[in-house]
């Protein structure tokens, strides 16, 4: 089982969240703050910590930075770009809504731990509609979506699955999973106005 | 008003009028910056012999430091001197006749006269108590008399000028750091005021929706169901809220959407996720485009039995599309009867009537997906 540490300053939502997870991943701690969060993914090396966006003292996106290499997924009641985009920014692999119910939120730990990016509609959504309008010609290739990979966020974003939407496009699982990576890695690192905008709204860049 | 100045005080360097050489500027800067006082001297030395520049910004930071002495409020300061009008007209009679006795010609008297006046008046106003007012105080006598003596001549137009600036100068050395503080106090206020409107707007809100709601919740406590659509509800209430968001009362396709999802929310207990990529005005086309993922989203809340709706849209000005998928029961598409109002008109009627396109695609035991394009 994926060893998870529960970052929120909410200890209601932490349990509720551990309770709900019994039994598919092992939740080995829990922090409060950013300090402790800091503290304990340092001690434990958890497989995937399940971040909150919203915390006092600079939030998720300041545990995130403050703890490279450790696998982030992001779990938030926000449903606003700018908070998305800038915690997947700051390095998350994955984010998802806090009503996300329990099967869901397992398989989304599981994917981040296997390296793969986790994408909710909602946020196929936002990277579709930041990465949309005109790109100048001589805009660099992080600057702008392949076909392929806007078809499948495209699917993402209408509530499809991995596998379906392997099955639609008729791609192998594999595939569908490099080119959402392929995603991420443009969103953490292209300078398109909208999603840099997005992240300078919260402080970051 | 108290705790304004302190906190101002602390943004700005107060001056030092313990440690200072000249007026304490230097001080006042270093023990806020909490470095050595010499460096900022030598600093102004510098610039100073750089073309003078030292000098200036020595006045203007002069100028715009709060003494730690008292602040002099114009109003009473006023006051008080139109209270000791009558001596500064006595001083100045006295010393124009004793000018005039010795016999003084008279484009001298008057300026001494106007002088004394003055500065009786500056003293009895008790400004004199700090180094500043009492720089201003002089600067006001001398011009007093500047003004007094180009007056009966007015050919002086420079000296005249001269004068006014003079008294300016007093003026502002004077009253400089009571203007400040006060205009410090009142923005200061008006944050103060308008947080405590936001407040208690945020509590008003707060009151007629999330404490209902609570309150409905712990009565309701038996009813999972029930209890699940009320928080969702008030959930995507103060979500549109906090976000001041205007996309649900927006004419365009998207807040058509959101209002539909909303409303089917309410009124099935499922839950309806819109996502949105672009966005149009609403038109005859795209107000039938809505209507018809309305009757789509309704038709999954009400048959399949699934928990949760995905529906996105796309929308430019040359294109819209909308999809409306489930998880839930699924049906043989080519099982249903022709004659079944629901689909053949409010969806498929109703998108070709206005020039588009839609398509069900279903599974049974997989679920639905509607797709309607224009």
């Amino acid at each position: 089982m994926r060893r998870v540490v529960l970052v929120d300053d909410h200890a209601l939502f932490r349990a509720g969240v551990r309770s709900e997870l019994e039994g598919r991943v092992e939740v080995i701690g829990e922090a409060g703050t950013v300090g402790e969060a800091v503290a304990l993914i340092a001690s434990a090396q958890p497989d995937v910590v399940l971040l909150d966006v919203h915390m006092p003292d600079g939030g998720g996106v300041e545990v995130v930075r403050r703890c490279p290499d450790t696998c982030f997924l992001a779990l938030s009641v926000s449903d606003a770009p700018e908070d998305v985009i800038a915690i997947i920014r700051a390095g998350a692999r994955g984010y998802v809504t806090k009503t996300i119910d329990a099967e869901r939120l397992a398989d989304a730990i599981e994917r981040v731990a296997e390296g793969d990016a986790v994408f909710s509609p909602r946020l196929a959504g936002f990277v579709l509609d930041a990465f949309r309008g005109e790109t100048r010609a001589e805009a660099s290739e992080l600057d702008q979506l392949t076909p392929r990979e806007q078809e499948v966020l495209r699917l993402i974003a209408r509530g499809y699955l991995y596998k379906e939407v392997a099955h639609n496009l008729g791609i192998s699982a594999k595939t569908v999973e490099a080119h959402v990576a392929s995603v991420l890695r443009k969103l953490q690192l292209t300078n398109r106005h909208e999603l840099s905008r997005w992240a300078m709204e919260q402080g970051l860049d | 008003m108290s705790g304004t100045m302190a906190i101002a005080a602390h943004r700005i360097p107060v001056i030092d009028d313990d440690r200072r050489k000249l007026a304490g500027v230097c001080a006042g800067i270093a023990r806020r910056l909490g470095i050595d006082v010499r460096v900022v001297r030598i600093a102004f030395i510098v610039l100073t012999l750089a073309g003078g520049i030292g000098v200036a910004l020595y006045g203007l930071a002069y100028l715009a430091m709060t003494s730690t002495g008292a602040l002099h409020d114009p109003a009473e300061v006023l006051r008080d001197a139109g209270l000791s009008w009558r001596e500064g007209l006595g001083a100045a009679l006295v010393v124009a006749a004793l000018a005039v006795a010795v016999g003084l010609p008279w484009r001298v008297v008057l300026p001494i006269g106007a002088g004394a006046g003055t500065a009786m008046v500056m003293w009895r106003s008790g400004l004199l108590g700090t180094r500043r007012g009492r720089v201003g105080a002089s600067l006001m006598v001398v011009g007093a008399v500047l003004i007094a003596s180009a007056l009966p001549t007015l050919s002086g137009l420079q000296s005249f000028a001269f004068a006014v600036v003079v008294v300016l100068g007093g003026s502002v050395l004077l009253f400089g750091p009571w203007w400040l503080g006060m205009a410090r106090a009142l923005t200061a206020e008006r944050t103060a005021r308008i947080r405590a409107q936001e407040r208690a707007e945020v509590a008003a809100h707060l009151h007629d929706s999330v404490l209902q709601t609570l309150a409905l919740i712990q009565r309701r406590a038996s009813d999972p169901a029930e209890v699940a659509q009320l928080a969702r509800r008030q959930e995507r209430d103060l979500r549109a809220w906090l976000n001041a968001d205007a996309t649900a009362a927006a004419a365009t396709l998207h807040g058509a959407l959101v209002r539909a999802a909303t409303e089917i929310e309410e009124q099935h207990g499922v839950e309806v996720e819109v996502v949105c990529v672009g966005d149009r005005a609403l038109d005859d086309d795209t107000a039938a485009l809505a209507a018809a993922a309305r009757e789509a989203i309704v038709n999954a809340a009400k048959f399949a039995g699934a928990e949760r709706i995905d529906v996105y849209a796309e929308a430019s000005d040359e294109r819209a599309e909308v999809f409306v998928r489930d998880r839930g029961a699924g049906f043989d598409v080519d099982a249903v009867p022709a004659d079944r109002r629901g689909v053949r008109e409010s969806i498929v009627g109703r998108m070709e009537r206005h020039g588009g396109h839609a398509h069900v695609r279903s599974t049974p035991g997989e679920g639905t997906e509607v797709e309607l394009s224009l």
